[in-house]
């Protein structure tokens, strides 16, 4: 994955979950983080697709369950 | 001008009451018995006393609940003797967007003797946008009646509750790590509205991470069931129950529809309160939206300062059927027309603010907006429009408006429909799916009855109708793919349409398919494509501030490159061209509208900066689809086409707004738009990729209902009109402002050998602004330059950006000017009188001659040649320089003048 569009998936994490700055996106997951509800999950998909200029199938948005994920996901959609 | 007062009786206790206050005890004021030993014989009332009484009248009534009170003046003419009923009076005065002045007068209300005079500023506070909290002040008002805590109530049914519940509800939440606080009241109840859903079957494939996810969704949810039972415990009245209610919390992406009892839950929510208490419940805060009336055509004004809330909930008539044919766009906006929307840049490009990611809006969105004026916007639609709101405040604030956007709960359309209040002054847009007009064609729900068409359009009729009733309601239509319905397929291929053109029929937007996602409506009910909500929320407001279908009656076109390609003054008749062949083919269609658009009653008119002559020259050739007699009339000359728009507003007695101006050159755009507001402008595409898009503004703009034979007729009415005025005399107009808003850079250079090309061509190509149109060989020019002359050159930037070279000037060593050329595009902004007074400046030697000569074409120049500095003489035109450079200062001011060597 190029390094600006990784950066881009953190700021978008961040803008999302509304992280404070100290905290890093990297190691977030749904499970465990309780920002992540599920308006914030349609808004990071919507955001993701927005900012990616793709669209994602239902099983590719299931997919995007964590940080690490959704950085696996873009970088095999080419990002 | 706005006033209001109020009276207010005032006792010797109250002096009293305000000597404790403010801790000033002077006798003169409390004792009596000292007063009585003062020339006042009387106590006299506390000056401050009355300052308090301006500060009243500025908090509850002028500008009232927002206002933020920045200073006052008090003269106290006589003195008050308490007991006495005072009469406090305020008028505005110099009210801004950002705030105003009251001058206000005290007086006795017995007796009429004036005691106080004085005035205040003041601005405006906000209030800061509210999700879940309460009011404290909700709270402190009732402190024993017994309080029902609502968690989860941000959104959706929690919110809905508490605004059901009033003062006796109040949101509870986690706050971040800790439990907000508890309230001193005893509790009556708990709705829990994050009841968890444990999704068993992701738990068990969760191997890894069971703990987490057992935590995530049974342990951490149960905890808080557990505290909620121990508050009841503690706080709870006898009997108080905890009501656990469905979750959105459940698990990302597994929504409601699975949920049917919460989905029955949330249609039951009653629309939100018109006049909400502040903090509850409210995504926003509530601003008075100023009568649209009032403020077309200023881009700041905010809000009406007078505060009287009954003067802007005023009924409004409901939007007639014939609302399309009303000429007046003043009165549609009367009838509600939600058009206050003023965005900037209105109508200046088709997709000015296109594509916006979702980064680069939460970085609009993160500046300080409160200074942008706020406006109201209901966003409704069955699907769930979460995720277009940040999108459409970022587009919003692009185009300087702060837009505080209320939303419809997920599925509550119809019912909303039916019950939610219009707002005079809050526009509301409705995007439309077409399971919201067929329900059986929703992709969520799956349909497996047979169906019968008949029953499912006039299904479709009774929904359309309930939207289109609402006088202040825009459509916007979503063409998702429905899925098959009918036994006979073509059929149901066809019900599409049917449906489509229904909804054109109520002068709908129409969006693209592609705007639509399946996926993202399967998986979370967000029915827009997420790569496409920056460019839709882009078009939803460009659409909501566009003036309404039919509001224009008059066109008036620029003609090179708008109306033919090419440049008549430089290509001459036979040289521009609107034929079907093709780069010429966008002329030759726009022409064919504006035809029949004159057939249907529109009136013509041509605004241009060539000769009128010339101008009319190639409707003569015969290759033109519009020709002379199409036109009411044609307007020829220098200054400022708004101000030629206004003249021939007067003269054919139309007003403004029913005007539509369409130019190529976005500088001729913007300076109309600046000086004449209520002007529509549209600029002529300059390739094909949004042209369709355009003549379909232009077409629906001036849209008729029905045609009058009186209608084909109404050219010639005109023409016979205006044979009697006197001819146009076409001003300035306020133009000079906006040259300066422009911030022109004219960089002068005096170009090296083998740099003097583009000069060269200038000088033989140009023909209007040429001072003798003599074409000039190189070496000729070489010759000049070798003997001792100079050649200047000129490049001009804006904030349009660059014009290039646009100038180009030779002058003999002796003082003679030989040649003196300037590109017709930038003519309009002063340059020529710039660059000639810079040339003074710069040019040491003899005094300067003008070797003019008339030509064809060089009317532009000869215009310019009537400066009362220049006098013709036999050897050519002489300059008095001191007195041109001095008429030209201001103009020279205009711009940032930059040499290069």
């Amino acid at each position: 994955m190029r390094p600006d569009a990784e950066e881009k998936l953190r700021e978008i994490f961040r803008a999302v979950l509304e992280l404070r700055p100290e905290e890093i996106p990297d190691g977030i997951r749904n499970l465990t983080e309780p920002r992540w509800n599920s308006l914030a999950h349609v808004t990071l998909l919507a955001a993701i697709e927005s900012e990616f200029s793709l669209s994602l199938s239902i099983e590719e948005m299931d997919r995007v369950t964590s940080f690490a994920a959704a950085r696996l996901l873009l970088e095999e959609k080419g990002s | 001008m706005s006033t209001a007062g109020f009276e207010v009786r005032v006792t010797h206790e109250d002096a009293l009451r305000f000597a404790d206050l403010s801790g000033d005890h002077n006798p003169l004021h409390t004792d009596p018995a000292y007063a009585a030993g003062t020339t006042f014989g009387r106590p006299i009332l506390h000056g401050a006393f009355s300052a308090a009484l301006f500060s009243r009248l500025a908090g509850m009534h002028l500008p009232g609940r927002e206002c933020l009170l920045h200073g006052m003046r008090l003269r106290f003419v006589a003195p008050v003797h308490p007991p006495a009923t005072l009469r406090v009076t305020g008028t505005l005065r110099n009210a801004t967007p950002d705030g105003g002045e009251v001058t206000v007068t005290i007086d006795d209300a017995q007796t009429g003797v004036r005691c106080v005079e004085g005035s205040y500023q003041f601005g405006y506070h906000h209030a800061v946008q509210v999700g879940d909290a309460p009011a404290p002040e909700t709270t402190a008002a009732f402190p024993d009646t017994p309080v029902v805590l609502v968690t989860g109530a941000s959104g959706g049914l929690g919110a809905a509750l508490l605004r059901l519940l009033g003062p006796s509800g109040m949101a509870w939440s986690r706050d971040g790590e800790a439990m907000a606080p508890l309230p001193d009241r005893p509790v009556a109840g708990i709705v829990h509205c994050g009841w968890p859903k444990p999704d068993n079957q992701r738990l068990t494939q969760l191997a890894a991470s069971t703990r987490e996810a057992v935590h995530h969704h049974v342990a951490a949810p149960l905890m808080q069931m557990i505290l909620l039972a121990e508050i009841l415990a503690k706080h709870g009245l006898p009997g108080a129950p905890l009501i656990l209610v469905g979750s959105t919390m459940a698990d990302p992406g597994w929504h409601h529809y699975r949920m049917p009892l919460y989905s029955l839950a949330k249609s039951l929510i009653p629309p939100p309160d018109p006049h909400p208490r502040p903090g509850v419940g409210r995504r926003g805060t509530q601003v008075p939206w100023p009568d649209p009336r009032h403020h077309r055509g200023t881009r700041h004004e905010r809000r009406h300062p007078s505060g009287h809330p009954a003067k802007t909930r005023r009924p409004l008539p409901l939007r007639t059927p014939d609302h399309h044919q009303r000429g007046r766009r003043s009165d549609s906006l009367a009838a509600g027309q939600p058009l206050a929307l003023h965005l900037r840049g209105r109508g200046q490009s088709l997709r000015g603010h296109g594509a916006m990611n979702f980064l680069e809006a939460k970085r609009i969105l993160a500046t300080p907006l409160d200074d942008l004026p706020a406006r109201p916007l209901l966003l409704g639609g069955s699907g769930m429009l979460d995720g277009l709101v940040p999108f459409l405040r970022a587009q919003a604030a692009v185009r300087n408006i702060r837009l505080v956007l209320e939303t419809l709960p997920f599925g509550a359309l119809i019912q909303s429909l039916v019950t939610l209040p219009t707002l005079p002054d809050r526009p509301e847009l409705f995007l439309l799916l077409p399971w919201d007009l067929i329900p059986e064609c929703d992709w969520r729900t799956g349909n497996s009855a047979l169906v019968d068409e008949e029953a499912l359009l006039a299904e479709a009729d009774r929904r359309l109708r309930l939207v289109a009733s609402r006088p202040m309601a825009r459509i916007a239509w979503l063409p998702a793919p429905m899925p098959p319905l009918l036994p006979n397929h073509s059929a149901s291929v066809a019900l599409t349409g049917e449906l489509l053109k229904k909804i054109a029929r109520q002068g709908a937007l129409l969006l693209e398919a592609r705007d639509f996602s399946l996926a993202g409506y399967l998986a979370s009910g967000q029915p827009v494509a997420g790569s496409r909500l920056g460019t839709l929320a882009g078009e939803l407001l460009e659409w909501l501030a566009a003036p309404p279908a039919g509001s224009i009656k008059a066109i008036v076109t620029d003609l090179d490159h708008t109306l033919w390609r090419g440049v008549v003054g430089e290509d001459g008749p036979a040289g521009v061209s609107a034929a079907p062949e093709a780069a010429s083919y966008r002329f030759f269609l726009f022409q064919s509208l504006l035809k029949r658009l004159k057939r249907q009653g529109l009136l013509l008119a041509a605004v241009t900066r060539n000769d009128e002559d010339l101008s009319r020259a190639p409707f003569k050739t015969g290759r033109m689809p519009l020709s002379e007699e199409d036109f009411v009339t044609f307007r020829a000359g220098y200054g400022a086409k708004s101000a030629q728009i206004r003249h021939l507003a007067t003269t054919l007695n139309l007003g403004l707004d029913a005007f539509l101006f369409v130019d190529d050159n976005p500088v001729e755009l913007a300076e109309v738009a600046a000086n004449l507001p209520q002007v529509v402008t549209l600029q002529f595409p300059g390739d094909e990729e949004v042209f369709s898009h355009f003549l379909d503004r232009v077409a629906r703009l001036a849209s008729r209902h029905a045609l009058t034979a009186e209608d084909g007729e109404r050219t010639v009415l005109y023409h016979r009109m205006l044979a009697d005025q006197p001819p146009p005399q076409a001003g300035e107009g306020p133009l000079t402002a906006f040259l300066r808003g422009l911030a022109m850079v004219l960089t002068i250079r005096e170009p090296q050998a083998g740099a003097r090309a583009r000069a060269h061509q200038l000088i033989n190509k140009t023909n209007q602004f040429n001072l003798n149109g003599i074409r000039l060989a190189e070496e000729e020019m070489e010759a000049i330059l070798a003997g001792g002359g100079r050649l200047f050159v000129a490049t001009l930037e804006d904030r349009t950006g660059s014009h290039g070279e646009i100038l180009a000037c030779l002058v003999e060593k002796s003082g003679r000017v030989r040649s003196l050329v300037i590109s017709c595009r930038v003519l309009q902004r002063r340059v020529e009188y710039v660059f000639l007074a810079c040339l003074i400046e710069r040019w040491q030697g003899a005094p300067l001659v003008l070797d003019f000569l008339a030509t064809e074409r060089n009317a532009p120049l000869r215009l310019f040649l009537e400066d009362p500095a220049f006098a013709a003489g036999a050897e050519g035109v002489r300059l008095d320089a001191s007195a041109f450079r001095e008429a030209h200062a201001e103009d020279v001011s205009l711009f940032t003048i930059r040499d290069l060597p």
